[in-house]
């Protein structure tokens, strides 16, 4: 039996993006499972290196036994092109941040944002099969009356890790201090005025001997990087690094350099970091909110309504005491033994099969 | 608060032994607390672009200023930390006067920079305001 083709529609594709290695792993499982594969986006919105790694929007022309998948996040070209495709079209749901997070700092992303929410029920409802990468992410979907919301997990691969951490990057961090490290971009749902502000508590009042690196870009939300610059000065807590977009080395020796691992963002539909934490054997402590129970399965720290200060106390706690540090990393540990034995291949062909055996025109 | 571990909910365990901690702490060595009105938070209550940018402007007047006031030098503890400690304040003290100089002048800058962003907006918004007027009297015509 010939396996059809499938490929993947993006709305951009960068390093370190989650949506962008998830569609890396995914393409490789394919190909491995025997069906063509290749990755489609917008070159307007591919990073410059990664060129040869996805093809141009425009020259995608699928036929009729083909079929494509579309990771949706935001609104992009890709939707036309998705829903003009002849073959069977899966939407893979990634999550729409609420547009209300980018008010005021970003008038024309809360716009596209709002745009993807609307445009979400037209483009699922004309998909023949909708497949979400969290639980939660179904949720949001089922809330808009769809059924047959089907998951597939965000699949997790260490690929963006370089084996050995920037040398550069070690040498310039060697002092001797407790490190708290966050990974993601400086957007608005990260709450990363929050993390600042127990950072600042814990630095002053607990352990002067410590930083804290924000690893992630901070060029997707410009006004929102300013009031944390700003809020940096208010605290007058130099020890808050905010290092920039990093290299797969570079990424490698923040986590290597070390001691805890904190996210308190507030809206996520899965968070890939957590994992690559966990995978790097470093404590996490996250805030219990979207899909991040489900990247962190049974392990680690979640919080909920926890005060600055509080939130330093508890990283603290997950610092100094030895017995709840050694039950963390024993739960974190099991997870990514969970993440590993992992059968994507078995799981996409499961999800596939319905598609596989039902030709367009016939659901 | 809420905490789990391992996703087994903890609170009733650890909310105890976080809230004594906290009475023992010396909360004077916290972060100082800011009004409201002028702190960097108070951005995020911008409902718009424009009023974000009015409101960042607004913020950077009470900003201009490096001050060169003492710090405190954290201290690793042991003979070493406290030479160490000792060292830099002394060092401090040798500094402060080219210091006082150089940051004289950064806030010189610093404070004509934000003049003339406010001035830059001001601007702006007359302007926007006379081509608003002028469309409006050009629609009247027709």
């Amino acid at each position: 039996m010939t396996r059809p083709r499938i490929d993947q529609l993006l709305a951009g594709f960068a390093d370190g993006d989650a949506i962008s290695n998830a569609a890396l792993i995914l393409r490789d499982t394919l190909r491995s499972l025997g069906h063509a594969s290749d990755l489609f986006a917008d070159p307007d919105r591919v990073s410059p290196t990664l060129r040869d790694a996805c093809g141009a929007l425009d020259d995608y022309a699928p036929g009729s036994d083909d079929i494509t998948l579309y990771h949706y996040g935001i609104a992009s070209p890709a939707t036309d092109t998705f829903l003009k495709i002849p073959g069977s079209r899966i939407l893979v749901y990634h999550n729409i941040t609420p547009a209300e997070y980018f008010n005021g700092y970003d008038d024309a992303v809360a716009h596209q944002l709002n745009v993807a929410r609307k445009e979400l029920k037209t483009i699922a409802g004309q998909a023949d099969a909708v497949w979400s990468v969290s639980r939660f992410n179904a949720t949001e979907l089922e809330a808009m009356g769809l059924t047959d919301v089907r998951v597939l997990e965000l699949p997790f691969g260490p690929a963006p890790l370089a084996p050995e951490g920037d040398p550069e990057v070690r040498n310039r961090l060697q002092a001797p201090l407790t490190t708290l490290l966050f990974v993601g971009r400086m957007a608005p749902n990260k709450r990363l005025e929050d993390l600042f502000q127990a950072f600042a508590w814990y630095n002053k009042t607990i352990n002067p001997q410590s930083r804290l690196l924000v690893v992630g870009s901070d060029r997707s939300c410009p006004r929102y990087s300013a009031m944390l610059r700003m809020l940096i000065g208010d605290l007058v807590t130099p020890n808050i690094c905010l290092e920039g977009f990093a290299s797969p080395a570079g990424l490698c020796a923040y986590y290597e350099l070390s001691d805890l691992y904190i996210s308190t963002s507030e809206h996520e539909g899965y968070c890939l970091p957590l994992l690559e934490a966990m995978y790097k054997g470093l404590p996490v402590i996250s805030r219990n909110a979207g899909g991040v129970p489900e990247a962190m399965g049974n392990a680690g720290v979640r919080y909920e309504q926890a005060s600055p200060r509080e939130l330093a106390e508890l990283i603290h706690l997950v610092l100094s005491d030895r017995r709840l540090r050694t039950e963390v990393m024993d739960g974190q540990r099991k997870r990514m033994e969970q993440v590993r034995s992992r059968n994507l291949g078995e799981e996409i062909t499961s999800l596939l099969e319905p598609i596989i055996n039902t030709p367009k025109g016939e659901s | 608060m809420k905490i789990l571990i391992n996703n087994e909910d903890r609170t009733g365990e650890l909310e105890p032994r976080i809230r004594d901690a906290l009475q023992t702490r010396n909360t004077h060595k916290g972060p100082d607390e800011i009004a409201p009105e002028i702190a960097a938070l108070s951005l995020r209550e911008a409902g718009s672009e424009a009023d974000y940018q009015e409101r960042l402007i607004r913020l950077i007047r009470y900003r201009n200023n490096v001050d060169t006031l003492p710090f405190d030098i954290p201290n690793r503890g042991g003979l070493r930390g406290r030479c160490m400690v000792l060292v830099k304040r002394v060092l401090w003290k040798l500094l402060r006067y080219q210091h006082n100089h150089i940051i004289f002048r950064q806030n010189l800058i610093n404070a004509l920079y934000s003049s003339t962003l406010e001035f830059e907006r001001e601007q702006r918004l007359a302007e926007i305001t006379r081509l608003e007027a002028r469309i409006k009297e050009l629609e009247q015509r027709k």
